[in-house]
């Protein structure tokens, strides 16, 4: 089963068999976007139990929508969760959470080459978490303005020139390790 | 600060996806500050991407799926006890509306209470009334508080 046919095939129903076929047609959503999802949520907020519980929250609200929007296509449905989770991260930050709080014990031991990743996390520390966000949907994910645009309800222009001023910050951070 | 975004910036971008950038975009890279930026926090992001993505594992699917079923299911209870609730602040309506009614045609009746003339038996009813409005409305909220904080 591809992805948009799970996406067309994902009918509410309160039978046993039809919600059956709801989890299996969720399974294929999950299995193709949450590692992505949760490596965002992650490293813009800093702390995997924020990432866990927003990554929940956020399919949660993807699986409540209205009958209405259910006809998405893969794009679509991987910008309509990017879009609930940045939401979720922005009610976060408003509702007076710390933005990043290092949490050093989510991730293994690195084995690769350890000044990299750390410089990395202290970049991502050192940047305000809008920086933070449009950097890892444009760098990471590989979406247009545009694209971030809808998902962060910022103009393009503005993503444009947000996206500048961080991309220049964390040059200048990553220049001086 | 300059705000112009060097047109091959997005070429750039291209190419650190397939991996596969022209001589000339490489010739470009060596004199264009931007492109070179872009290449520098976007390799080192990817390969953070990377790493968290080989190291870490979300939260598996029954729970993300278990979680969605209880909201459904908290939902469908919202939406089934919808009219209770309704009813219930219709019955608070009523009840507020029965007692300035009843003041009010208490008073009309000239009602009196021993040792008082009727201004001051209508002034004890009302004030006895506003009383217990406001005990009775001091208490819902208190006990509304006490539901939403044992939940």
């Amino acid at each position: 089963m591809t992805l948009a046919d799970s996406i067309t095939n994902f009918p509410e129903s309160a039978s046993h068999d039809s919600r059956a076929l709801d989890e299996a047609a969720f399974q294929v959503i999950y299995d193709r976007t949450a590692r992505p999802l949760w490596a965002y949520l992650l490293r813009v907020s800093g702390q995997r139990e924020v990432a866990d519980d927003l990554l929940q929250e956020t399919y949660c609200r993807f699986l409540s929508r209205k009958t209405g929007e259910q006809t998405m296509n893969e794009t679509e449905t991987r910008s309509y969760l990017y879009r609930i989770a940045t939401n979720l991260l922005r009610d976060r930050w408003r509702s007076g959470e710390s933005a990043f709080c290092d949490d050093a014990d989510h991730e293994e031991a690195v084995e690769d080459d350890p000044a990299a990743k750390i410089d990395v996390r202290r970049m991502m520390q050192a940047l305000k978490p809008r920086a933070r966000q449009l950097l890892w949907l444009a760098y990471v994910e590989g979406m247009s303005h545009t694209e971030i645009a809808e998902i962060t309800g910022l103009s393009a222009m503005s993503i444009r020139l947000l996206l500048l001023r961080a991309r220049r910050t964390a040059a200048g951070l990553l220049k001086t390790r | 600060m300059n705000t112009m975004r060097c047109k091959y910036e997005s070429e750039t971008m291209r190419a650190l996806y397939t991996g596969a950038p022209s001589n000339a975009l490489i010739e470009h890279q060596k004199n264009c500050t931007d492109c070179r930026e872009t290449v520098l926090v976007a390799e080192a992001l990817r390969q953070d991407a990377s790493d968290l993505a080989s190291r870490n594992t979300p939260p598996s699917l029954a729970v993300v799926w278990a979680e969605a079923e209880r909201h459904r299911q908290m939902a469908a209870l919202a939406r089934a006890t919808r009219f209770l609730n309704i009813l219930k602040i219709a019955g608070v309506v009523y009840g507020v509306v029965f007692i300035f009614w009843a003041l009010y045609s208490l008073a009309a009746h000239g009602l009196t209470m021993p040792g008082l003339d009727v201004r001051s038996s209508n002034a004890v009813i009302e004030g006895a009334g506003l009383a217990m409005l406001f005990i009775g409305s001091g208490l819902w909220y208190t006990l509304r508080r006490d539901e939403r904080l044992t939940n």
